[in-house]
């Protein structure tokens, strides 16, 4: 009984010491994460001040050298004010609509010092903005010290925080800088396009019905016209309505999603074992270029093609008709298997709506003034991609090599043939 | 008779040499012609050989990219060769009579994860690095699109392991395109870890989950997401509505289910 009562006790002060241990650890890990997040906050408090100061002095000067400073500060400061905001454990609606402003800000600034927003109306936007950030300053001292004070009692504000239960201070602060997005960044007329060309929203094709798509992809997909198939509807809040397709046939399972306006096709992914077999690049290379054709896309080019360790993925694009130029934003992906080059995925979102394309002129340019000694201009054709306005504009797409003792690097320039812009400089591997 | 002899002798000899030389044209490479985007053993070989003759200078991974294009083209302008930078039959037995290949000592280096160089006239064992990483095992290597990292696809895999292991793999991918979706949209961080270390933004990070090895569905569905799949049709949130117990989650517009998971905008 005695020995029994030892090991208990024994036994009790190690729980003991093991939970004060744990609790040490615990409110070791709350100091230091309160610790982050004040200063996080205090970060960003500055940070806002430096901003208004900013927004105040890129509205004094007409001076195109004096705007530099204030402009790139605007740009810098929303750009890290956003990196903090993410951060911090703050009510989700707050976080988003915040940081949504900031971006809007930073690139409307990023803008300006490009001379791509006329001067009256950066002066309209910004005087507005200035008043805004005082207004929603204010807000946010108030705002942050409650919540630095709610730290002195970490989980309470945790629990706050995890319940999901918002608090007006933060509510109405969303709603606040809603609104400031709404007056001062306003939707431009392209981004309004881009958004519904990306929601799908602006198909004009007319409604099929589910069993006209059923049957549109076992033509599509004859490999599936057994399968068992189970379709459903997008819901009914779904920005643009679709069918959604899931089938099983053998050893393949998958899924196939259509619309309902004019039953296209947006994607479809197969999975199933793959083989030891291999099929070589130019006999993948000759199926996907008749899997293509077959799904009516007879307009496209093969761009792209990537291996790895199962799969194949390519890249079909667009040609515009009139001049051949390759149209990146009307893109196809494919998957096929490595083991016989079945085609495992389509995905045809970015097809289904062609982009508009605008006219333009073709400047001559000398790529040997253009660039410097270091690089050689290895091809030379014509495509499109969108410029900061989310326009779509005919580019001169260069292969631009640059050797140097270590090694090659090549990069893709995409540079418009009217203004001589450089829209897009990708690195490829 | 003796002389007849050895007339049938040199003809089968002859037969024999040039049955075994049409049927294997190289004793280097595979039969298969390979091209921009190819990935494996015989990229490994072309870009060994390109560069024991000084026309590769990048590193030896085994991804036919720009780098390897350029030095082939070299090499096929150099030799007389049709210049399309693609290696076919003509331009791998040319490479594999002007070029060495040390293949056990390029598949050792990878396997060990050295920096190496396999250049003609120089002693091998000069050529590998000694560095601080060296012998460090080097993951597989994936071929991306350009805009996306080795590191990007760990992380979304970590991330999609963590949150979707036991949903479909078709959820599995939606679950990636959420991360991909939330990085394109103002409201959002504009980098993927930026994304995932949200606060708040995803469970697995919360609970630790996100620290688990992932598996390899869970890499192929970000591969695929990567790609461009997006079986969520844009959704920027999803939630298990068993599990969910915030009131705002099930105000968002709802666009589909898969899973146990409801994707919304």
């Amino acid at each position: 009984m005695k020995i029994l009562s030892g090991v208990l006790a024994i036994a009790l002060i190690v729980m003991g010491v093991f939970l004060y241990n744990s609790k040490q650890n615990e409110e070791a890990l709350q100091y230091s994460l309160r610790s982050q997040y004040t200063n996080q906050i205090s970060d960003a408090s500055e940070k806002l001040t430096e901003l208004q100061k900013s927004v105040q002095s890129a509205t004094v000067f007409k001076d195109k050298t004096a705007q530099v400073e204030p402009l790139e500060n605007i740009w810098r400061l929303s750009s890290e004010i956003k990196s903090n905001i993410a951060s911090l454990p703050l009510q989700q609606d707050f976080s988003n609509e915040w940081m949504n402003y900031l971006g809007r800000l930073g690139e409307y600034a990023k803008l300006r010092s490009q001379d791509k927003v006329p001067e009256d109306k950066w002066l309209k936007v910004t005087n507005n903005v200035a008043t805004n950030l005082n207004d929603f300053s204010f807000e946010w001292q108030n705002a942050t010290t409650e919540m630095l004070a709610k730290q002195q009692s970490f989980s309470k504000w945790q629990k706050e925080i995890k319940a999901g239960e918002p608090s007006k201070t933060w509510t109405g602060m969303s709603e606040t800088v809603k609104g400031y997005s709404e007056s001062d960044f306003p939707l431009t007329a392209s981004e309004s396009d881009d958004q519904k060309k990306k929601d799908l929203k602006a198909i004009e094709d007319k409604p099929v019905t589910e069993q006209q798509v059923v049957k549109r992809m076992k033509n599509t997909f004859p490999a599936f016209k057994n399968a068992n198939l189970v379709t459903s509807s997008s819901k009914p809040d779904a920005p643009y309505p679709f069918y959604h397709i899931q089938f099983h046939e053998g050893i393949r399972i998958g899924y196939a999603d259509y619309t309902k306006k004019g039953g296209h096709l947006l994607s479809l992914l197969i999975e199933r074992p793959i083989g030891d077999n291999r099929i070589t690049q130019e006999q993948m290379k000759a199926k996907a270029e008749k899997a293509v054709k077959s799904y009516g896309f007879n307009d496209v080019e093969l761009v792209e093609t990537r291996e790895n360790h199962l799969y194949w993925h390519v890249v079909f694009v667009r040609l515009s008709p009139g001049n051949n130029a390759r149209i990146y934003a009307d893109a196809i992906q494919l998957k096929l298997a490595k083991d016989d080059g079945e085609i495992l995925g389509v995905n045809a979102l970015e097809y289904i709506q062609k982009e508009t394309l605008p006219d333009q002129k073709l400047v001559t340019i000398d790529w040997n003034e253009f660039f410097t000694d270091q690089v050689s201009v290895e091809s030379e054709r014509l495509g499109y991609t969108e410029n900061e306005r989310l326009q779509q504009r005919l580019c001169y797409e260069l292969m631009v090599l640059k050797e140097t003792n270590h090694g090659s690097n090549t990069l893709r320039i995409m540079i418009d043939t009217e203004t001589k812009e450089v829209l897009k400089s990708e690195m490829l591997n | 008779m003796r002389k007849n002899k050895w007339l049938l002798s040199m003809v089968t000899f002859s037969l024999l040499v040039f049955s075994v030389s049409s049927t294997h044209p190289t004793e280097a490479f595979s039969a298969q012609e390979i091209e921009l985007g190819a990935f494996g053993d015989d990229v490994i070989e072309l870009q060994s050989r390109l560069q024991y003759i000084g026309l590769y200078k990048n590193k030896i991974d085994g991804e036919f990219g720009y780098g390897t294009y350029w030095a082939l083209r070299n090499f096929q302008e150099k030799y007389g060769l049709p210049v399309d930078g693609i290696a076919g039959q003509a331009t791998k037995n040319k490479l594999a009579s002007v070029a060495k290949y040390n293949k056990e000592f390029v598949h050792n280096q990878i396997a060990k994860g050295n920096q190496f160089t396999h250049y003609g006239g120089t002693p091998l064992e000069q050529q590998v690095k000694k560095g601080a990483n060296q012998g460090a095992k080097q993951p597989e290597q994936t071929q991306l699109p350009s805009k996306y990292s080795e590191q990007d696809l760990q992380l979304m895999a970590n991330a999609v392991y963590g949150e979707a292991r036991g949903e479909p793999y078709e959820g599995q991918v939606a679950v990636a395109a959420v991360i991909l979706n939330r990085v394109e949209d103002p409201q959002f961080p504009n980098s993927i870890s930026g994304v995932i270390f949200q606060p708040r933004a995803f469970t697995a990070v919360a609970d630790g989950q996100i620290w688990l090895t992932p598996n390899e569905r869970a890499k192929e569905a970000v591969l695929d997401a990567l790609n461009g799949w997006d079986p969520s049709e844009n959704a920027l949130y999803y939630f298990n509505p068993v599990t969910a117990t915030s009131d705002w989650i099930w105000g968002r517009p709802q666009i589909k289910t898969i899973g146990k998971h409801i994707f919304c905008d």
